[in-house]
């Protein structure tokens, strides 16, 4: 990974057919730093969290143009493998979306596929994923009970232990809470930041006290554009712009 | 993002201190004049006046304070109206400082009495006409969002303390004089010095309206 920039975006345009998304973005987004996606429904954030692992690349009829280089690789370049890009920048979805199978393997599922690991090593990568996504403690007497049968928040912990399970280098989190109660939210606010020592995050949220609290750097998008992006503190107490400053205190006019 | 009225609560509580401050100052702007009033006519009425009021001075702060609280647990307010929450915060103690500023020439006032009375020196009356020009325009200033005012009002506040150097060496050198009552002349200098207090506390208000308009964190009048 570069010391010094995780992602380098650079004029990314996107369009779902004719209607365009983002209009000519530019965000540089450092390791290990939290960097978390504010606006409005359907300013573009969740379409630009998905253009950083090609995730929008399975709807079609979409567009795209501008540059996304991820450790020093455009990964829009043609000789890219798409799988090993998700591999290593994992997306967390808002709703938990275990795969209806044990918990151990769900967590087993990525590295098997992947080959990344096997037999003893598999079991060790499994415990260590869910000992990082704070739910080993939890669920360590019964691998092998359904992951279905976790409250949801432990669902969610059990999905970003499948990510962790194939050593990304960023996680992307596209509103990771919203289906949360307020204990789970605390919890999974709480792995982010512990995760933040070995992982680049980019987090889409609705919620922007959420943002306040966990990211270090926010981006503030409208009608698909990068407006305000900045030190999370300086957004929200000092933001350089009139439409950041009614956004945030939650005045829209 | 046009016209829709999100956070009309908030904007109610959010006026709601923006009064109770100008209130406030009315309050403290009012022991001032009494209390000056009261220190040059040797009236003990009136200065018991000003000292009962900085009682209810002091609870006004905290009840502004604990509105301040309120908002911030149940508004979660941010930019703007956080700066402006923090500001008032931080206003409410530098009037509630003047207001003990007040109390205490009202104070003397009640102790001079017992000394020969004499004129008080028209500077005084000078310096606290400018503390008190200073202590409106910054509350001006607070109520209308206005930094340049903000600006102006330190300003002032040098024109002030040179103001106040002058007298405290004229007051000085008089006390050598033996037909004056140092008691006297020592009252009269510590009044002054209250009231160029009262410009420094002003200048802190300009420096909190600074803030809150723009989010920077600056010292006046260094």
């Amino acid at each position: 990974m570069s010391d010094q920039i995780t992602f380098q975006i650079e004029q990314l345009n996107f369009y779902y057919g004719n209607t365009q998304a983002l209009r000519d973005v530019n965000m540089t987004v450092l390791p290990r730093e939290i960097t978390a996606l504010i606006g409005p429904s359907g300013c573009g954030k969740s379409t630009f969290l998905r253009c950083l692992n090609r995730m929008n690349d399975t709807i079609t009829d979409t567009r795209i143009s501008g540059s996304i280089v991820l450790n020093g690789q455009n990964i829009y370049a043609p000789n890219i493998d798409e799988t090993e890009l998700r591999r290593q920048v994992g997306l967390v979805f808002q709703r938990p979306n275990p795969f209806p199978q044990s918990i151990f393997d769900n967590v087993a599922f990525g590295p098997r596929v992947l080959g990344i690991a096997h037999g003893n090593d598999l079991q060790e990568l499994v415990v260590q994923s869910l000992r990082a996504a704070a739910l080993w403690d939890e669920i360590k007497e019964d691998l092998k009970q359904p992951a279905l049968s976790l409250s949801l928040g432990q669902q969610q912990r059990l999905c970003i232990a499948r990510v962790l399970a194939v050593t990304p280098d960023v996680i992307l989190m596209d509103e990771p809470c919203s289906a949360l109660d307020p204990i789970a939210t605390n919890q999974i606010e709480e792995l982010i930041r512990e995760l933040k020592e070995h992982y680049t995050i980019v987090i889409v949220t609705h919620n922007m006290q959420q943002a306040a609290r966990v990211s270090d750097k926010t981006g503030f998008f409208w009608l698909g554009e990068l407006i305000e992006f900045d030190e999370t503190t300086t957004i929200f107490t000092r933001p350089s712009l009139q439409r950041t400053e009614d956004y945030v205190t939650g005045r829209f006019g | 993002m046009d016209n829709i009225q999100t956070r009309v609560t908030l904007d109610e509580h959010l006026k709601g201190i923006m009064d109770d401050m100008i209130r406030l100052s009315s309050k403290v702007d009012t022991a001032i004049d009494k209390a000056i009033n009261a220190f040059a006519a040797c009236d003990v009425e009136l200065a018991q006046q000003v000292i009962a009021e900085d009682v209810h001075i002091n609870t006004k702060r905290f009840e502004l304070e604990e509105h301040c609280l309120h908002i911030m647990v149940t508004q979660q307010p941010v930019a703007v109206d956080l700066r402006l929450i923090i500001a008032t915060m931080n206003i409410v103690t530098e009037l509630e400082r003047i207001g003990d500023y007040a109390a205490g020439i009202a104070k003397l006032a009640v102790r001079v009495e017992m000394v020969p009375k004499r004129d008080i020196p028209n500077a005084i009356y000078q310096l606290t006409s400018q503390c008190r020009d200073m202590l409106r325009r910054a509350m001006v200033a607070y109520t209308e969002r206005d930094a340049n005012l903000a600006y102006a009002v330190a300003d002032n506040d040098d024109s002030l303390d040179t103001q106040h150097r002058l007298l405290f060496h004229k007051l000085v050198g008089e006390t050598r004089d033996a037909s004056h009552s140092t008691d006297y002349l020592l009252s009269v200098l510590f009044v002054a010095h209250n009231i160029e207090r009262i410009g420094d506390r002003s200048t802190n208000i300009a420096e909190r309206v600074i803030f809150m308009t723009s989010g920077k964190l600056t010292e006046l009048n260094v």
